[in-house]
């Protein structure tokens, strides 16, 4: 194996390949506190790229419940499981790492899900940490009594687990965007990319007998155009774009201010090495250990950063800009109460209020006789 | 009783002195394919196969790279070939308790596979799948391609007999050439010419899209060539065919390789080279890497 450098776990780790970082890396932000799981991305997914024969339950985008929702069954808990002890002492990751922690004869430590994990997609829906004390309510903030919504797509990873699994090179990472594809006209069906994935997002296609994957789809990608679960999202909850490594990163790209910067966006199980590159602003309402776990050392000081939006123009700014453009939004600034977004060429792709305005009419329409409803 | 077994043992011991057993027939150290009149035959278990010694050849796991196959669970193979007037055939057998020929997530199926270097002569590569300049052809049979479904529909349907599905989007046209079209679109790997899906049984590509028709059935083998580690790259088009049958809790598989037009290539008749072989268990989870392989062989076909 070769050593690499993870700057999310802070420390050079073993990779099945030497480290290779392409030209720019695909990457996106996802509000967890915005997410209502109504599925619209999973939907606009599904119906774009996986309506064939054998992807009848295959979901490249998902939605699911945590603490107890999986897509497949226990794909997290499984592995974290397996991997033993996690610790991190002054943001340096000490446990090993999915590659490292590789049983002898093996690329990785994996597992390979049965058909019936992937039966369930939206098990858990709803479901919260523990049952609520004296009575059937849920007050926000209730110790035990959390749940929240974890929207799913591959991370497109910069160490790849599925790359590194597969015994062909069937899979790749482009070195103009960092996409990860498996090579359609390659792939024979080993299914050890799913195996090897701690995210479970390789899937395999029983009918053509090969692996598929999400493809960040990259059509639009190539034309400067975010992709469909993020478009499609009525949260808002994502923005896709750029992500540059820690000492490369521009305050005014929008990944990199929220990644690198604020550090408000936070990679999910950062502890399995792959350096996965779509990044989660945790939920407020999570007891710590659980999204210490989740989403690594800084989900506290994450979760105080983005409290702090509410005062914070260049913050609020830039969350307001989610989901307010189609296109991949390179650079931003925030001016006066408005939000600018500029695309890769300079173009400006849209301008955004930070508060929109409000006007509050009378209850009572006077000339009709009838009561209004003041809709927000 | 004692004086009985006394007398049992004495007698067996005189017995023993006077008449030595007859030795061992020498072991076979090569394939020695014996010679046809007519087309070799694709049924293992025709009486045909009783002219060509078998060679049991060990099984080893494959150790060399990750992923490994940590046991060997079958000690052995057995490799019978006859040659008839263009091919060579192979005779595979091999114990396995559990027949596989469903693929699926997770469930993978019996398959067995002879390689071959490219080049005649005794300069053979590493049995490892070849070198880069020193390639090696593999013809692999696999029960999942033998026993594909006719109807992937309708087999979809016996599997799950509980599916519920919305909607296809091509299922609306009412077009067969526009309805195909479609299909493969939502088909990446079909529509990309992987000639893996050329074994799966799906509709064949539409004019403008690669990749080689479904062949008929019970072509149930695909000719590769590989030049090292993860190299196997499919051909176009098969030449070999082959059959396997299960005779008790065995599999006997034949395979047959159309001999060389060349002389500088192998096989040919009349010149002595190597093969080697492999074998995957399904229910041992047994796919691509993970397998039961040998080292050469020595080949030798009658002129």
């Amino acid at each position: 194996m070769a050593r690499v450098f993870n700057h999310q776990l802070g420390r050079v780790m073993s990779y099945w390949f030497p480290e290779h970082r392409p030209e720019r890396q695909f990457a996106a932000v996802f509000d967890t506190n915005k997410c209502i799981a109504c599925q619209t991305c999973s939907l606009a997914c599904k119906t774009t790229w996986t309506s064939g024969r054998g992807q009848e339950y295959m979901l490249w985008n998902n939605v699911e419940t945590k603490p107890y929702g999986f897509y497949p069954i226990g794909w997290d808990a499984r592995l974290l499981e397996a991997l033993g002890p996690q610790a991190w002492k002054d943001g340096v990751y000490e446990g090993r790492t999915i590659f490292e922690a590789a049983p002898a004869g093996e690329r990785l430590l994996g597992f390979a899900p049965e058909e019936l994990d992937y039966a369930h997609p939206n098990i858990g829906e709803d479901e919260s940490a523990a049952a609520v004390d004296k009575g059937a309510h849920l007050v926000a903030g209730h110790a035990n009594a959390w749940m929240f919504y974890a929207a799913r797509i591959c991370n497109h990873c910069t160490f790849p687990a599925c790359l590194a699994s597969c015994p062909r090179g069937s899979i790749y990472k482009r070195r103009e965007d960092g996409i990860v594809l498996i090579d359609q006209g390659r792939c024979r069906g080993y299914q050890e990319c799913v195996r090897g994935c701690p995210y479970k997002k390789t899937f395999f296609n029983p009918v053509t007998r090969t692996s598929e994957k999400c493809i960040a789809c990259f059509p639009k990608i190539e034309r400067g155009l975010q992709p469909q679960c993020f478009v499609n999202c009525i949260g808002k909850i994502r923005s896709q774009g750029w992500v540059s490594t820690p000492e490369a990163a521009r305050e005014d790209n929008p990944i990199d201010y929220l990644v690198h910067v604020r550090k408000v966006a936070l990679p999910l199980y950062p502890q399995f090495g792959l350096e996965p590159n779509v990044y989660y602003v945790p939920p407020v309402h999570v007891p710590a250990p659980f999204l210490l776990q989740m989403f690594g050392p800084g989900a506290r000081a994450a979760i105080a950063t983005y409290r702090s939006a509410a005062h914070d123009r260049t913050l609020a700014g830039l969350f307001t800009l989610f989901g307010c453009t189609q296109s991949t939004i390179a650079r931003f600034a925030v001016r006066d109460d408005t939000a600018i977004a500029w695309g890769d060429d300079g173009e400006e792709l849209v301008r955004v209020p930070l508060r929109e305005p409000v006007t509050i009419r009378a209850p009572w329409d006077e000339s009709l006789a009838v009561p209004r409803w003041n809709i927000p | 009783m004692r004086t009985s077994i006394a007398v049992i043992v004495l007698i067996a011991g005189v017995s023993c002195t006077k008449k030595a057993p007859p030795p061992p027939p020498p072991p076979i150290t090569e394939v020695r394919a014996a010679a046809v009149p007519d087309l070799a035959p694709l049924d293992g278990l025709d009486v045909a196969w009783d002219a060509a010694p078998e060679m049991a050849v060990p099984l080893l796991a494959q150790d060399v790279v990750e992923p490994k196959q940590a046991v060997s669970g079958v000690p052995t193979v057995g490799v019978r070939a006859l040659v008839d007037g263009g091919r060579v055939v192979f005779r595979l057998e091999w114990m396995d308790g559990t027949e596989d020929h469903e693929v699926g997530l997770g469930r993978f199926g019996d398959a067995v596979a002879v390689q071959l270097p490219v080049a005649a002569g005794g300069d053979v590569p590493s049995a490892q799948m070849g070198e880069p300049d020193k390639p090696v052809r593999i013809s692999v049979w696999k029960a999942a391609w033998q026993d594909r479904p006719a109807d992937v529909a309708a087999e979809q349907a016996s599997r799950y007999p509980n599916e519920a599905i919305d909607h296809y989007p091509f299922a609306a046209a009412a077009d067969p050439a526009v309805r195909a079209e479609m299909e493969t679109r939502y088909a990446p790997a079909r529509a990309a010419g992987n000639p893996v899906t050329a074994m799966a049984s799906l509709p064949g590509p539409p004019p403008g899209h690669g990749g080689p028709p479904p062949p008929p059935p019970g072509f149930a083998v695909q000719d590769a060539v590989a030049r090292g580690f993860g190299t196997l790259t499919a051909l176009p088009r098969p030449a070999s065919v082959g059959r396997g049958v299960r005779h008790g809790d065995r599999w006997v598989v034949t395979i047959a390789i159309p001999l060389a037009a060349a002389a500088e290539e192998a096989p040919t008749r009349g010149r002595r080279t190597y093969a080697a072989f492999a074998v995957w268990d399904g229910s041992a989870r047994n796919v691509g890497a993970r397998k039961l392989r040998t080292n050469w062989v020595p080949l030798v076909l009658p002129p």
